[in-house]
């Protein structure tokens, strides 16, 4: 029995072991037999040397200009020559370390999100009109060779390059323009209510075919920012593919449709111009064509019309196939597959900040660098932003007051945050914009970020929030303590839950009680909606500014996000419904509400770079600055990349990350080294 | 004994229909639609869709009609034998379903011998050495393999064989996933099955193991056992003529609900381990409401329910003779 009861210690030892490993990251297990070095690798991280330039590839018949693969096709007739599949001036992108050769296979890893599968390379892959520089500073041609708009802001021309060919073959034209217009835009079954980014001065905007390569938009209203609105989208579609599925034009489409499991002609349009990216038949502009989608992997082909070469004339990408991992859990399967070098880039989708120390440690047993790339499209990690329009007058009173915002940002210890949960890579930062704004200046940053818990005592004592005779919590004015539900739905940024506790420590010290509470999103779009909610808490990814400039800047007016109620709009809804109806819905806003929407406006049709553009953004910023409508904690968290050592023309240690394009790191032009 | 059967069938089909309404509703329950659904993931990746949008993608996906007339149009096309279109994955329903149906029969059938097959043994063996050591072994093991989550154990497994060179996660290393049929790849294929058979099998094990020497051991202790073995009967003879075979009946009468876990059974360890299966899709078709996709799959859960629960009728009446015997005496 002895024997019996030391095993069964023994046992109950190893429970209680693998149940405490467990405790924040399910990622790090507690077997210590297997523990592997974790001492750091005394290499240094390093890019990649530069390959020489690759000879001509050797093949009999076909350009050497093109992947073997194609070269192969076009001895054997499946495919026209080099010459004839480009276009005429074809877009020329220089590679950012090397020219590159033609490989197989690049492999990737993929989730499943909205309809379909989300990588940051396939997803940025969809091509615009325009493209913008790595620096997120200058727009540059992509699928346009030119474009101009017009002195008077009144006309947009596109021109585009002759010869350049859909996937299939078929020509790219103008005829694919007006195509989109007349029977995509115009067609109330197919596009039930037509965008405002096409109703510049409440008009819908006006097409002219000028010849077959260039076309023409003309805007009621001076549009200065036509060309931010235009560069990230493609007004065409294949006409003489959606064609046959319109009995306008084709005497088979209702057969055709029938057949295709469709419940109409129309319903079928809608597919082919937005599923392009998940059914293969669909002609596309793209570097990659989907393939198929077996059950755990989607496979994605070279497109043999694509348009763009280096400046050897070498016809891009460099890979034939990118093969796309699908997984469930990609935070698991991220790390686990970057280790196994099974995949040869990883995103920041499937590796987070917990991640980087482990696989930093592994660079030179499994290939590959992770790096982290600083965020240029989110200033802060976390903000918050009080309802002001809350319905408990008591609530109403204390978030409208100044005082007490600046209060709670001075007592919130930011340095606490960076090191405990940032690893101390983050900087304390208030603004809702990064510095890299126009119009930012230096004090803006950190207004307000100092941690003084006397002086947020003060401002609350002079608020005259009492405390209560234990002196735990301050006392609303009808004597409850002060409570503040944040009810939050980030459940992608993993750092939530954590830094929302540390916040409601630092609050507990000068009294005020918050309540971290996740709810998922719908639910607390319905609260939002309702005015139910106290605070909105969010990171505030928002755009660089050239983004912000196609739509709208979402962090500098309420509901501090979209206009339209969604999951992480902050505060103040009401506020926004007076302001877009003129006064006819919602609840009035602070004249100094007033005045930074009207400058938001004034700011988006002033065209860009001028004194006055400057003006008023500095104008709007200052005033949600100095509010502290929306204040933030500490700076975003880097985003982690791991790429294979044999990527090539991958960014590294260099990458700056915004999550709304990767397009300026140019997927095509990567390749992977012999 | 037909009447009975046709009976049966006929509450089999209503209890069917009523289910197939019943999870259509509750699948709208959340607030929100799939289109919300897109539309949030849309924004986090910052893609606005405006309302004018939405209103388009939700009359595309024929969203913007009551609730009733959804069923009813879904329901008449079942009948014919078409499920309706998967939202998220942009196809019919049954070309995403038919994709993984085989492969989750093929797991699930395979973690399910495993498991009654080291259950079984076990749990006798168990049962007849009671307070041994080896019983105590089996048990402690038991009560770890209950305790501890089967996700848990795949997470520390994979990091393990990870470091030791083994490929884990999905079905097929990438390299192989699309070759064809090869020596090479079936080693491949080997390679990455142990792992989940091993962890959804044992996950069930211990509990089955459990109930086994349970009942086991209510049997050993009766009369007709002593007097079987003071009349001489070798013990292993003994023990599986009869005691073993009374013991099996709630194994029997439980086994049918085995059935719908073929589709849904240890989704969690599933995702976590990436497998091309039903039960991570779904998961992930309830939590996006794409609508006809999950109502499709609990259509097939809530038909090898019933069906289940009938197969473990029958198998109760073969394997326990006093069942036939008490309805013929009614």
């Amino acid at each position: 029995m002895k024997a019996l009861s030391k095993l069964t210690i023994l046992v109950l030892l190893m429970v209680l072991l693998t149940s405490c490993a467990g405790g924040q990251t399910a990622e790090t297990p507690a077997a210590p037999t297997t523990a592997p070095t974790t001492a750091p690798t005394t290499a240094p991280t390093q890019a990649p040397e530069e390959p020489e330039e690759p000879s001509e590839q050797p093949v009999a018949g076909g350009s050497p200009h093109e992947s073997p693969m194609l070269a192969a096709m076009v001895v054997s007739g499946d495919l026209p020559p080099l010459e004839e599949r480009l276009p005429k001036n074809p877009a020329v992108t220089e590679p950012r370390e090397s020219i590159g050769q033609y490989c197989d296979q690049i492999r990737l890893l993929g989730l499943y999100e909205g309809s379909g599968i989300f990588t940051q390379v396939t997803e940025n892959m969809t091509q615009g009109h325009l493209t913008i520089d790595p620096d997120y500073e200058q727009y540059e041609p992509n699928i346009v060779k030119d474009w101009e708009l017009s002195e008077d802001g009144k006309s947009l021309t596109l021109y585009l390059r002759e010869g350049m060919k859909w996937s299939d073959g078929d020509g790219f034209t103008a005829d694919d323009f007006a195509f989109w217009y007349e029977d995509i835009l115009l067609d109330p079954d197919i596009t039930v209510s037509i965008s405002k980014q096409w109703q510049p001065g409440g008009e819908l905007m006006g097409f002219k075919k000028l010849d077959d390569y260039t076309v023409q938009y003309s805007f009621a209203v001076p549009y200065y920012r036509a060309t931010e609105v235009f560069a990230g989208t493609l007004l065409a579609a294949p006409e003489h593919y959606i064609k046959k599925h319109m009995p306008k034009y084709s005497a088979d489409a209702e057969a055709l449709v029938e057949t295709a499991g469709y419940e109409s002609w129309q319903q079928a349009v809608q597919h082919d111009t937005s599923s392009y990216n998940a059914d293969p038949v669909i002609p596309t502009l793209n570097p990659w064509v989907i393939q198929d989608l077996a059950a755990g992997s989607a496979l994605w082909v070279r497109n043999p019309y694509y348009w763009r070469v280096d400046t050897a004339g070498n016809q891009l990408p460099y890979a034939d196939t990118l093969l796309v991992l699908v997984t469930e859990t990609p935070r698991v399967t991220g790390p686990i597959k970057t280790l196994a070098g099974e995949v040869d880039f990883t995103d920041y989708t499937a590796l987070a900040l917990e991640d980087y120390p482990m696989l930093k440690g592994k660079e030179t047993e499994g290939d590959f660098t992770v790096n982290l790339w600083p965020r240029a499209d989110e200033s802060t990690a976390m903000g918050f932003a009080f309802s002001y329009t809350h319905e408990d007058p008591v609530l109403h009173e204390i978030f409208s007051d100044l005082r007490f915002r600046q209060a709670l940002s001075l007592a919130i210890n930011r340095g606490e945050i960076s090191e405990n949960i940032f690893y101390g890579l983050a900087e304390p930062w208030t603004a809702p914009v990064s510095a890299a704004w126009t119009g930012y200046e230096d004090w803006m940053g950190t207004y307000y970020a100092e941690y003084d818990v006397e002086r947020a005592n003060e401002l609350l004592d002079e608020m005259g929030l009492e405390w209560d005779t234990a002196h735990e919590h301050r006392l609303r004015s009808d004597g409850d303590p002060l409570t503040i539900l944040g009810t939050y739905c980030t459940e992608w940024l993993p750092y939530s839950a954590d830094l929302l506790d540390l916040v409601t420590l630092h609050w507990r010290a000068v009294g005020v009680t918050l309540e971290p509470k996740f709810v998922p999103e719908e639910t607390l779009q319905t609260l939002f909606v309702a005015n139910e909610t106290d605070v909105g808490i969010s990171n505030s990814d928002g755009g660089a500014e050239m983004q912000a400039r196609s739509n709208y800047p979402i962090r500098l007016i309420p509901p501090w996000h979209w206009g339209s109620a969604d999951c992480c709009a902050m505060s103040s809804y009401s506020w926004r419904q007076w302001l877009d109806t003129d006064g006819a819905e919602g609840t009035e806003p602070p004249e100094d509400v007033k005045r930074m929407y009207a400058l938001v406006w004034e700011w988006l049709d002033e065209p860009y770079g001028t004194e006055r553009y400057r003006e008023l953004i500095n104008e709007v910023i200052t005033i949600n600055v100095e509010n502290l409508y929306y204040f933030g904690t500490v700076s975003a968290a880097p985003a982690v990349f791991a790429a294979s050592n044999r990527l090539v023309n991958v960014p590294r240690d260099d990458g700056v990350f915004n999550a709304w394009h990767l397009t300026p790191y140019l997927p095509e032009t990567w390749f992977l080294r012999e | 004994m037909l009447a009975y059967f046709l009976r049966r069938v006929a509450y089999m089909i209503l209890t069917v229909w009523i289910l197939s309404i019943l999870t259509f509703m509750l699948i709208q329950l959340p607030a929100g639609d799939f289109v919300d659904n897109l539309a949030s993931s849309y924004a986090r990746t910052g893609r606005q869709l405006d309302q004018t949008q939405l209103d388009n993608l939700r009359r595309r996906y024929g969203l913007d009609q009551p609730v009733y007339v959804q069923y009813f149009l879904w329901g008449t096309n079942v009948l014919q034998g078409d499920f309706g279109w998967s939202f998220q994955y942009a196809q019919p329903v049954v070309t995403v379903i038919g994709d993984r149906i085989w492969l989750t029969a093929a797991i699930s059938s395979s973690t399910l011998l495993l498991t009654y097959l080291l259950a079984i043994p076990i749990g006798v063996y168990s049962a007849t050495h009671q307070y041994s050591k080896g019983d105590y072994l089996v048990m402690s093991v038991g009560f770890l393999g209950m305790a501890l989550p089967s996700f848990l154990l795949a997470l520390i497994l994979m990091y393990v064989f990870v470091n030791a060179g083994i490929s884990v996660g999905g079905l097929l290393s990438p390299e192989y996933m699309r070759a064809p049929w090869s020596i090479g790849k079936f080693f491949n294929l080997l390679q990455h099955l142990p792992l989940p058979i091993l962890i959804i099998g044992t996950a069930g094990t211990a509990g089955l193991i459990r109930v086994m020497r349970a009942t086991l051991l209510d049997e050993l202790g009766k009369q007709y056992v002593i007097t079987a073995r003071a009349k001489g009967l070798p013990e292993t003879k003994l023990v599986f003529k009869y005691p073993v075979r009374v013991a099996l009946n709630p194994i029997a009468s439980t086994i049918g609900w085995e059935l719908p876990a073929i589709v849904s059974g240890g989704i969690i360890t599933e995702m976590v381990l990436d497998l091309p299966t039903t039960g991570p899709m779904l998961f992930r078709a309830l939590l996006t409401e794409d609508m006809y996709l999950a109502s499709s799959l609990l259509l097939f859960l809530n038909i090898l329910t019933v069906i289940g629960t009938f197969v473990s009728d029958i198998a109760l009446v073969i394997v326990d003779p006093r069942i036939r015997f008490t309805q013929r005496e009614a």
